[in-house]
């Protein structure tokens, strides 16, 4: 099986709080991956790790490219660039003339719909833009993995369905991986072929978000009818 | 047992960072030396520590003339000997006042500022978002705000002495009624090159420190906006104790190697 991404048994804690236990996950070229569970159980610490941000205590992540971006859950854009010298910034290693990289960031601001933006400063635009911009500057280098943590958190539902179908965009047209962390159910089920759930450091069910909306697994049952009784808290209190 | 340990590190965060600091100062003089930092991030440094930091360099350093030079005066009148104000008043702001009084403003101002920019960009995710596109913070943030703050703190020095001395020269004259000509003169017989070189590599060490300690909080801020208000104080306290700290080093040094080569030099 051909692999781009491949976690295996991966460990993390922060002093004496563990948030990751042998956790593994393969990744396919151009596979959808929706990590989900609870808030705090160390979804965006495995993006991270598995964008090198972050270093496992134990276990390895292999990622077989460099061509790999993230498009983070505030944006991250940097707030003295104009929304063209955000997109730029991801451009700078590449050998290309001054037209060049121009053309290039009129075609990624346009594929986001933004093209009358690139003038702009991220303060000037709002929450759904900003995010499109980070979607734009994620797709500047041509990357083979795209990691979104929380892409649609803060945004309304229209906004949300609009992220989603950029995120599908670039997964069909650009056949780019992607690793989305989410705890949306309509992000899991617009965008996902492969769904993965962690809970209390563990990955607790993985398999298709049709199954996973169906599961009896009581960790998905209770993400699923958002139920306050169930393991999820109580692992969480504990 | 576990207590004492924490206790221990904690004891010793502060020799990490001082370690994190000169590792960050060597990697950026290198990308310095190489030209390879942001240029656009380097100019709008430069301008911001103008812009943010001469005004209150100017007012700052024209009232420590102004009561450094009126405190002076009261004690040369008392033995008749106003005529060596201009004498005191030079050395004092030439080697210290000036050099010292533009550092503190600029960790105040500017460092403190640049502690909490880097800072609040950690935070935001935004440097692990230059990371992954490839750009080194070092060189797109530290090299850039380094390079400036070494060529504007001598200038800002530079500027505070004038300022400083115009504030000695005003005192002289209203309340010491001294000639201008005569404080100059008397200025000028005892502040030599020697003296602006020190001054200019006192301010060039402080424009240093600012700089890289700035950074390198900025660099390791973790939580949030509670973070970023522990980080900009530490930043500006840090730099304020090293000014400081260097500064007599400095002073001493000078003397201790200058007592050697020239004994004019100390009187």
């Amino acid at each position: 099986m051909n692999l781009l991404i491949e976690v295996k048994n991966i460990s993390k804690s922060f002093d004496d709080l563990q948030v990751l236990k042998n956790v593994s996950l393969k990744v396919s070229p151009g596979e959808s991956v929706a990590i989900v569970g609870p808030s705090g159980v160390g979804k965006s610490t495995l993006l991270r790790i598995i964008a090198g941000l972050d270093k496992p205590d134990s276990g390895e992540v292999i990622v077989k490219t460099n061509k790999i971006s993230m498009v983070f859950q505030y944006s991250a854009l940097l707030n003295s660039y104009t929304v063209a010298e955000n997109i730029e910034l991801a451009l700078n290693g590449k050998k290309m003339t001054h037209e060049e990289k121009h053309q290039e960031i009129y075609e990624n601001s346009k594929i986001v719909g933004l093209e009358k933006y690139i003038d702009y400063f991220p303060d000037q635009l709002s929450g759904g833009q900003k995010k499109r911009v980070s979607f734009a500057r994620a797709i500047a280098h041509k990357p083979e993995i795209i990691l979104y943590d929380e892409p649609t958190s803060g945004l309304d539902p229209v906004l949300s369905t609009l992220i989603e179908d950029y995120i599908n965009k670039l997964s069909h047209e650009f056949h780019v991986a992607s690793i989305v962390v989410t705890h949306q159910l309509s992000t899991i089920k617009r965008t996902a072929k492969h769904v993965v759930m962690l809970c209390n450091c563990e990955i607790v069910w993985e398999g298709t978000p049709d199954n996973f909306l169906k599961s009896d697994n009581p960790y998905v049952k209770q993400f699923v009818e958002a139920n306050i009784e169930g393991p999820i808290l109580t692992g969480l209190l504990e | 047992m576990e207590a004492i340990s924490k206790l221990g590190k904690e004891q010793f965060v502060w020799l990490i960072e001082l370690g994190e600091s000169f590792k960050n100062f060597v990697l950026a003089i290198y990308c310095i030396l190489r030209g390879d930092f942001s240029k656009k991030e380097f100019i709008e440094q430069a301008s911001k520590f103008g812009f943010d930091t001469l005004p209150v360099v100017a007012v700052v350093t024209f009232f420590i003339g102004l009561a450094l030079t009126l405190q002076i005066s009261r004690q040369l009148m008392g033995i008749g000997n106003t005529s060596s104000l201009g004498t005191s008043v030079g050395i004092s702001i030439v080697r210290e006042i000036g050099p010292v009084v533009a550092g503190v403003m600029i960790a105040a101002r500017v460092g403190g500022a640049m502690a909490a920019e880097i800072a609040t960009m950690n935070v935001t995710e935004q440097i692990d978002a230059l990371k992954m596109m490839k750009q080194d913070p070092i060189k797109f943030l530290v090299a850039p705000r380094l390079l400036a703050s070494m060529i504007m703190t001598p200038l800002l020095t530079v500027f505070a002495i004038y300022i400083g001395s115009f504030g000695g020269l005003i005192i002289a004259i209203i309340y010491a009624s001294l000639d201008p000509y005569m404080f100059f003169d008397a200025f000028r017989t005892v502040v030599g090159n020697k003296d602006i070189i020190m001054a200019l590599f006192k301010a060039f060490v402080n424009g240093s420190i600012v700089a890289t300690l700035s950074c390198t909080y900025g660099l390791g801020t973790t939580g949030g906006a509670e973070g970023v208000g522990q980080t900009t104080t530490k930043a500006v306290v840090g730099a304020m104790l090293g000014i400081f700290l260097i500064n007599f080093l400095i002073t001493h040094s000078v003397y201790s190697v200058g007592k050697v080569l020239d004994p004019a030099f100390v009187k």
